[in-house]
């Protein structure tokens, strides 16, 4: 069943010269999809999340999320669409500095007006070993905590579809397979994961894989 | 949202302190300017309306100035005849003539005003200065043993309390209403009685030594008949021969009024300027802390917050830090007003009203509504700024831009 549909996306970034790094883009991800966005660093991939993800406006094409066409949302109404039904995982680690680890995934979840579950989110706390660092604020986190704690935000509002941008980034070995366990878990209940690596060994874990390159997106051959 | 706003505010500590410090003190400024620019306002005000007379006929070469008379309660030691009432009562547009006789107070020991006070004796049969503020009982005059105290020693509990005098044992037998004069801190008696007092006290006699005080008078207080010209009047005075020289009182009252006005807008001035600076050091601050912030508000705008609930949250955050600031700048202003008030009072003759309760919530208000303007003015332009961001920008660019 079909989540999202991009067709023939083009965007272009004007910094003194024009990049393209999406030239023409077409891709439909289907509920409990997992696909992997491979390709060189600074290629697009990241770009390409951030057009799913409505934080970035295509210059040409057609994008549509549960039949409808994505491009004529208003701020509000993408302000909604990415509170309910996006779950972002960003290369960075950026998380909000003054609440605790706890009090970011609470504020998360209610954000959109979504319920709150208490119990949601010791349960993801738990998931990612991070219940001893509930109250710790984001700056007393190790790098590795704080992208498991990201990993926790993306989830904590049950989302149709997970961007995630190098979600193995800054984490050990253990811990990157057990981020894609997890991600790939979701897929089961139905969610869809697009996920932009580099690390063939993760994107393998992916059910398809992708290669955008010149700004065209290709499947790779098993 | 709340729960973020308490959270920024609480969590940056020295971020919030400053811009705390920076609203307070500049509202502790505004509600001291505003404050004693309110209090010697209305007590002008009052002044001209308590005062009850439009001139004062005094010694012809005293050296004593009309303000020392009217606003401060110093005690003047001036005499002229007697008989300049009787020469008085020729002058025309004269409604109303009342002489008083003044001297002074020593510290003396137990239940005694505790330092140097102004004793004013007045006439009861031609009094019109103190008459509206008596009760009915006293409106004919006082025995020897009573006594009127101005509203400086503002306790009204102080009737029916003895005071020792030069001496003399008072029974205060009413406190009058707040003037913004120098009645406010003067003992009021019959002047037969304060003359002789000059006589009984071992200090004050010396100065009597060759005269008999119920000779003379220190002042007359004067009211005029309806359409008199005041300086026509002050020239007749001059032109008569008497021993006396006429003061109008409102051209005291408005010499010292057009001195303080100056006063005050110099104050407004160096407040304005202290405003504007305050205005732009927390533009600054804001502007600082939203580039600062420029990532997290990118990763707002990713998990789903409108832009309005970014502004919102910006613009909570600094009016909160604003209100807190009022709140502190306004309540230590109000704490120093007093003692403020009493040095301005002490410095520069002023002759202030009360600091009312009234006037203090006026104030405080007044101060928390400006910490608010100045919180949410100096954060508009940044929390515009940051709500309108691409947050694909925000959040890629972070801090760099």
């Amino acid at each position: 069943m079909e989540i999202c549909k991009l067709e023939h996306i083009h965007k272009d970034y004007r910094m003194g010269e024009i990049v393209t790094p999406l030239k023409d883009i077409s891709l439909t991800v289907n509920k409990g999809d997992f696909i992997a966005v491979e390709g060189p660093s600074g290629i697009g991939k990241s770009t390409l999340l951030y057009v799913m993800g409505t934080l970035l406006k295509a210059d040409e094409g057609i994008y549509t999320y549960g039949g409808k066409d994505v491009s004529q949302f208003n701020d509000a109404q993408k302000s909604e669409f990415r509170a309910k039904k996006i779950g972002f995982l960003f290369q960075d680690s950026t998380m909000i500095q003054a609440l605790t680890l706890r009090e970011n995934l609470i504020f998360t979840q209610g954000v959109g007006g979504n319920k709150k579950n208490l119990k949601k989110v010791d349960e993801l706390l738990y998931q990612f070993g991070l219940e001893d660092r509930a109250d710790f604020f984001p700056h007393q986190l190790s790098g590795g905590q704080r992208r498991r704690a990201m990993a926790a935000r993306c989830l904590i509002h049950e989302p149709e579809l997970i961007l995630a941008d190098e979600p193995t980034n800054d984490l050990d070995e253990h811990w990157s397979e057990e981020i894609i366990r997890i991600l790939k878990e979701q897929t089961t209940k139905g969610t869809a994961v697009v996920m932009v690596t580099h690390n063939s060994r993760w994107a393998g874990q992916a059910t398809r894989r992708l290669r955008l390159e010149d700004g065209v997106l290709a499947d790779i051959a098993e | 949202m709340l729960m973020l706003i308490w959270n920024n505010i609480a969590r940056r500590r020295t971020q919030s302190t400053l811009t705390v410090t920076i609203t307070a003190l500049t509202v502790l400024v505004f509600v001291m300017v505003m404050g004693i620019f309110q209090t010697v306002t209305q007590g002008l005000a009052l002044s001209r309306e308590r005062l009850g007379a439009d001139a004062i006929l005094m010694p012809k070469y005293s050296n004593a100035k009309g303000d020392d008379l009217l606003f401060t309660a110093m005690p003047e030691n001036i005499y002229m005849p007697i008989e300049v009432v009787e020469q008085a009562k020729q002058l025309d547009g004269v409604a109303a003539m009342s002489p008083q006789f003044y001297c002074q107070t020593l510290a003396l020991g137990c239940c005694d005003p505790g330092e140097e006070a102004r004793i004013i004796g007045y006439d009861p049969e031609t009094d019109f200065i103190l008459k509206p503020y008596l009760d009915e009982v006293h409106q004919n005059g006082m025995s020897e043993t009573e006594v009127i105290v101005g509203n400086a020693y503002e306790d009204e509990d102080l009737v029916g309390m003895n005071y020792m005098i030069l001496g003399r044992i008072f029974k205060v037998v009413s406190v009058l209403q707040p003037t913004g004069t120098g009645m406010d801190s003067t003992f009021f008696m019959d002047w037969r009685v304060a003359q002789d007092m000059c006589l009984e006290s071992e200090v004050l006699r010396e100065n009597w030594t060759k005269k008999d005080p119920h000779d003379y008078i220190s002042v007359i207080m004067i009211k005029f008949e309806e359409g008199v010209d005041p300086n026509a009047f002050v020239r007749q005075v001059e032109e008569s021969g008497m021993e006396c020289k006429a003061l109008l009182t409102g051209d005291t009252i408005s010499d010292l009024q057009s001195q303080l006005e100056i006063t005050m807008k110099v104050m407004f001035a160096l407040w304005a300027a202290s405003l504007l600076i305050a205005t732009l050091s927390l533009v600054g601050r804001f502007n600082a802390l939203a580039k600062e912030r420029k990532k997290e508000i990118g990763l707002l705008r990713a998990i789903g917050l409108k832009k309005g609930q970014v502004f919102g949250l910006i613009i909570g955050e600094t009016c909160t830090m604003a209100l807190m600031g009022g709140l502190l700048g306004s309540a230590i202003a109000l704490i120093c007003m007093d003692p403020v008030i009493e040095l301005l009072k002490g410095a520069f003759k002023l002759s202030p009203s009360v600091w009312s309760t009234s006037l203090a919530l006026l104030c405080g208000a007044a101060g928390i509504a400006l910490a608010v303007v100045l919180g949410f003015a100096s954060a508009v332009t940044p929390a515009l700024k940051s709500a309108s961001m691409d947050p694909q920008a925000a959040i890629t660019q972070g801090e760099v831009n």
